[in-house]
Parts: C-alpha cells; structure tokens; sequence
C-alpha cells in the first residue's frame, strides 16, 4: 500500500533534473514500466471498444477504396483489380466519371439538395416560434404537458409514420373528406409530386419539430430573470421583452444549429424518404441515397454505388467542417 | 365585508380566481392574447396527437353488416387477432431479447472505455480520443457496410446483425467519459489504497453512482433497437427473425410500395383488414408510449450533456 503512494507521488512530481542523458533515459523507461504495470487494466478495458470499432466502423471506411475499384465478387474488396474505363486502362477515377457523366445522378442529388432546402426553409423557424411563444406561457403545467406531447413523435420510427399517413390518406379517410370538401377532389399523396413533397415536409416538421425545442429551451432557461424583471421596471411591454431579451437570448443557439442543420444539406433523410416513396414520385421523391440503396445493394453494383456514397459523403464532411468552423471562428462553441 | 365575501365563495373560489390572474392576466388585451395563446398550443398539441388517435380510433373500428346495412362497430377483436399471430409474437419476443442484450453490452463496453478516457493520467487519452471521433466524422456508408455483413462475417440471417453494429457509439462514449469526470476523484484514490484494481473501481464504485446516465445511454439504444428496421431490410429474409419494426414494414409499407426490399411474398399479411394494421400499429408504439412520460427527463438530460464539449 505504501508503495503504492510514493509510486503515485513519483509519477505526479515534476521530473527531476538528472544528469547523465544515459541515466535519464533508463528512469524514463522504468517510469513507464511502473506506470504500465499499474495501470494495465485500464489498456485491457478498451478492447472491446476498440474491437469492435475496428471492425464495424473502421474496416468499412477502408472499405471505401471499392469506389476506385472494378467490384470481383470473387476476390472480396481488397482483391478486386483497380478500375479501369471503357476502354480497359486503368483509371482510378472510372466511376466518377461515368457519375459525373450521368443524368440520374444530378437528378437524384437535385432531389437532394431540393428536399433538404425545403425542409430547412419550412422546419428550421418552427421550433423557434415555438419556443419563443411557449415562453409568454404562465401556466406551468399547460407549458410542460405541450412540451412533453411535442416531443413525442420523435421517438416513433419512420415505418410507423409512413404507414399511419398511408391510413390517414386514404380514399375513405376523413383527411380526404375534407380535401374534397375545400378542393373539390381528393390529393393523391403517395402518388403526386407535389403533394408527396408537401407531405414528406409536414411529417417532417411533426416528427422533428418538438425535440428541436429542447435545444432552444436550454438556451432560454439560461437567461437571467433579471433581465426581464429590469424590463418590466423600464415599461418594456411583452413584446419588447420578447424582442428585445429572448431573442437575442437564445440567438447563439439559433446560429448553431441553423449553420449546422445547412451543413447536413447533403443528406435529406433516407429513412423518411425510404418508408414513404414509391416509383410513382421517383421524379422529386428519390434521393440520392435510396438511389444509392436501389443500384448497389438491389441492383449489385457495389462499385458505383461505392463510389455514389464516398460522393455524397465528403460533400456532407466538407460542409460539417466548414460549418464547425465558421462557429468556432464566430465564437461560439462547435463540436470539436 | 371582507370577511363575509371569504366565507362566500371560500379558498376554492379564490384559488380560482388567483390562478385565472395568474394564468390569463388582468387587462383585457392581455387575456385575450393569453386566451389565443393556449388555444394556439391546444391546437398544437391536438395536431401531434392526431396520428396517435387516429391509430387507436381505427383499431376499434370495424365494418359490419346489421339489417342489411354497413355500419361503424366498435371493437377489440383486431387486439384480438394480432395478438394470436404468431409471426408478431414472435417478433415482439426477438425485439425484446435483442434490446436486453444489445443494451447491457452497450453499457458494458462503453462504461470500460470511457473510465480509462475519464482520467487525466491516462496516458494515451488523446489516441483514443481522436480515434473516437475519427468514427463520428467518417463512416464507410452503406455498401462497404453491406460487404462486411453479408460476405466478410457471413452474417446474413443472423441475429448477430441487430447487436454489434453500432454497439459502440463514440457520442455515447463522450457523454458517458463527461458524466464519470464529475464524479470526485477522491472515491478512486480511498479505493485504490484499499488495494482495489480498475474493474473493482468501475463496477463498484462509478457505476452504481452512474444511475442516470446509464438510464440515458440505455434507452438510447433500446429505441434504436425498437425501431430498427434498416438492419431486417438489408440482411435478413428470414421471416421468424424479423424485429418488430420489419414486420410492421412488411403489414404497413411493402403491399403498397414498390420498392424491392422486405419479404414480398407474405400475402396473408397484405390482405390484413384496416383495424388488424392500425392495431399492430398500436401495440408496436405501446411500449414507448407508455415508458414515454416516465422517462423523458433522461431523454433531454442526455441530450444537454452531450451539448457539453468532451
């Protein structure tokens, strides 16, 4: 036990000044032998982590060099050859270009880019108005209750979702009563581009809008109640102190997530669109990566759709870093 | 005077009229707004409620012919019928083994990484971090993915599919790493002069002070369990090991969809009668619904820690 204390003292205390750099180095390694001999255990404990993130994580990231390689199901991987173009020279870049040279691809990324901007344009400010409205509530319960309901769907998965808006538009549905009634005919959701993009934003909002309050929540109780009570000596009315307090208030939190949900601009949710589309809205409704999903994992080609995904996702880790680091420069807080 | 008005209408009345005030205001203008205002948030939480009841409503609800005519029944013979197919029990007990064991090892792993990360004298800490999070930037996306599962492990149609991918999330990792930090460490030191070795520390002493993150991290991955559904699509075709997300897919999504995934040939399923899919619906969201109020404060807890840097 002693022992244990003036070892831990050692490693603790500044390192002496000794001279002889021979001498040194020896204490240096017998330093680190004690430290290792005392904490090995902690080394042993990241295995299993560290396993399993090497397998599941790290050795598809390898994986990836697929994009520059003529897929050989045979050979797995790292045996396939690398690519080669029409012409049977080697050309690492092949399924860029033949990407790059093709219509469906810009469709499916317009689509994209198209779902996403819509998205963020009609989702991004309701959480906010939410917020700030939520807060001019005095009713403690009534606040909490609206609160607690809007988080919910959040936790509900894409499939439910899709197959309840699939009951709730159907022919016989009193959402289609009504549709007929204001417009005089009823709105083919799952079957009209239009509509099937109305319909995949509205869900969207439903599902999301609530739990993206909870960030703006936290940001709101971070304000000093002084605050507003020195408004309220100053005359400042509700609107003023909305204005003029709360805005400002939550308004670093705003520029966060709004910086951060543009940099996701490159993926528009594949777990809606995967449960809700079908061939009929393949026009506005197909993104990027359900046409990934469609080419590679049911159409078999492995090395396009490799090749689709290393695309889109160093689209997406471009805009994330740039997007850290536009925060980190404003002076606000980013991930890393 | 005053006393006779207090014993009028008594405390309760006063109560009342004290939390009107409260509630709506004094002036005119004021309760007006704060009238639209509740109505306002009523409306909101009547339009995120809608779906739920919707469900509910039309899982009693069946057609039937009386005298001739087609009328509106209410009843529960769908609960009934749902819950005598095997297939959805079947699923339902695969979801729930699945989310026990994919949970405890979860935290297991996770817990034994992040105690080495908690402690400044971990030499190595800025490795294992950057390691960390070199997983939260890059990912090999969907096909290498696919690859690894189905030809490298051969693990097509094996539950193995729904436990260890995934098992490790760096985020996780960091919250839980962030949590251990606040813990004194004066607790390690007296356990350690006690002789104690880092297994003994961390399972006896960190963890049971770790309640609530551990109540966090769990139900993180035990919704994510209960509502796979992407592992079923990509790698299993076998029936009986569905997750209660792909049988749900396959009553739901795939009698109407054309897409190419899911297990085309369940007819019996496609021709459910509407009050079998919404009460399928309802028992497949039962479980979260009802966990829900009680266990969302460590949803949002979760959620602030993890706004934390690491």
């Amino acid at each position: 036990m002693e022992e244990k204390i003036t070892a831990a003292a050692e490693e603790y205390a500044p390192a002496e000044t000794k001279s002889g750099g021979q001498k040194m180095r020896r204490t240096r390694r017998e330093k680190f032998w004690a430290y290792f001999r005392r904490n090995y255990m902690l080394y042993l404990m990241t295995i299993p982590a560290v396993v399993l993130l090497l397998i599941f994580n790290y050795y598809p990231m390898a994986g990836l060099q697929l994009a520059f390689k003529d897929w050989n199901p045979w050979e797995g991987i790292w045996g396939s050859p690398w690519a080669t173009n029409a012409d049977g020279e080697l050309d690492v870049l092949a399924h860029f270009k033949t990407l790059m040279g093709n219509d469906l691809f810009w469709t499916k990324f317009g689509n994209t880019l198209r779902i996403s901007a819509l998205k963020i344009v009609t989702g991004f400010p309701v959480p906010i108005i939410f917020v700030l409205l939520m807060n001019e509530m005095a009713w403690p319960f009534f606040k909490k209750l609206s609160q607690t309901i809007s988080y919910l769907p959040h936790f509900i998965s894409w499939v439910i979702i899709a197959g309840i808006l699939m009951a709730m538009t159907q022919t016989d549905s009193s959402m289609q009563l009504l549709l007929e009634r204001v417009f005089g005919h009823q709105v083919l959701f799952f079957a009209d581009n239009t509509s099937f993009l109305v319909l995949v934003l509205v869900s969207d909002i439903w599902k999301n809008a609530g739990w993206e309050m909870i960030i703006y929540l936290a940001a709101l109780s971070t304000i000093s109640p002084e605050l507003y009570e020195a408004a309220e000596v100053d005359g400042a009315g509700r609107w003023s102190k909305m204005r003029y307090i709360t805005l400002p208030g939550i308004m670093p939190a705003i520029c966060i997530r709004l910086i951060f949900t543009v940099s996701g601009i490159a993926s528009a949710g594949f777990d809606q669109i995967f449960n809700m589309y079908n061939s009929t809205v393949y026009d506005v409704g197909d993104i990027l990566e359900t046409y990934l999903y469609r080419t590679g994992i049911v159409g078999g080609q492995y090395d396009l759709s490799a090749a689709m995904g290393l695309f889109n996702s160093v689209i997406g880790l471009i805009l994330t870093l740039t997007a850290n680091w536009i925060v980190n420069k404003a002076g606000g807080e980013g991930i890393w | 005077m005053v006393t006779s008005q207090k014993g009028k209408d008594g405390g309760f009345g006063r109560a009342a009229r004290h939390f009107f005030k409260r509630t709506f205001g004094k002036k005119p203008g004021t309760i007006v707004f704060n009238t639209l205002l509740y109505l306002f948030f009523l409306l909101i939480t009547v339009i995120m409620l809608y779906p739920f009841l919707y469900v509910l409503i039309k899982s009693l609800q069946t057609r039937e012919l009386i005298d001739g005519e087609s009328q509106i029944v209410l009843t529960l013979a769908a609960y009934g019928t749902v819950l005598d197919d095997s297939s959805y029990i079947t699923a339902f007990v695969t979801t729930i083994v699945v989310l026990v064991i994919k949970v405890v090892l979860a935290l297991l792993v996770s817990f034994m990484i992040a105690y080495p990360l908690s402690k400044h004298y971990f030499k190595g800490r800025k490795f294992y971090l950057v390691f960390l999070m070199i997983t939260m930037l890059f990912s090999g996306g969907m096909i290498p993915n696919y690859i690894l599962i189905t030809q490298v492990l051969e693990w097509r149609n094996s539950y193995l599919v729904y436990i260890f991918p995934g098992l490790v999330g760096a985020y996780n990792v960091f919250v839980i790493k962030s949590f251990l930090q606040g813990i004194p460490d004066s607790l390690e030191e007296a356990a350690l002069l006690d002789g104690a070795n880092p297994f003994v520390i961390l399972f006896f002493i960190y963890v049971p002070l770790s309640g609530p993150i551990m109540a966090t991290i769990g139900l993180w991955v035990g919704v994510s369990v209960m509502n796979n559904w992407m592992s079923g699509v990509l790698y299993i075709t076998d029936a009986n090991k569905r997750l209660i997300q792909n049988l749900l897919r396959d009553i739901l999504l795939t009698a109407s969809s054309t897409d190419v995934g899911g297990w085309g040939g369940d007819s019996e399923l496609m021709a459910m009668a509407e009050n079998v899919k919404m009460a399928s619906i309802v028992i497949g969201i039962l479980p979260i619904v009802i966990m829900y109020p009680f266990v969302q404060k460590y949803f949002i807890k979760g959620m602030l820690v993890g706004s934390v840097k690491g």
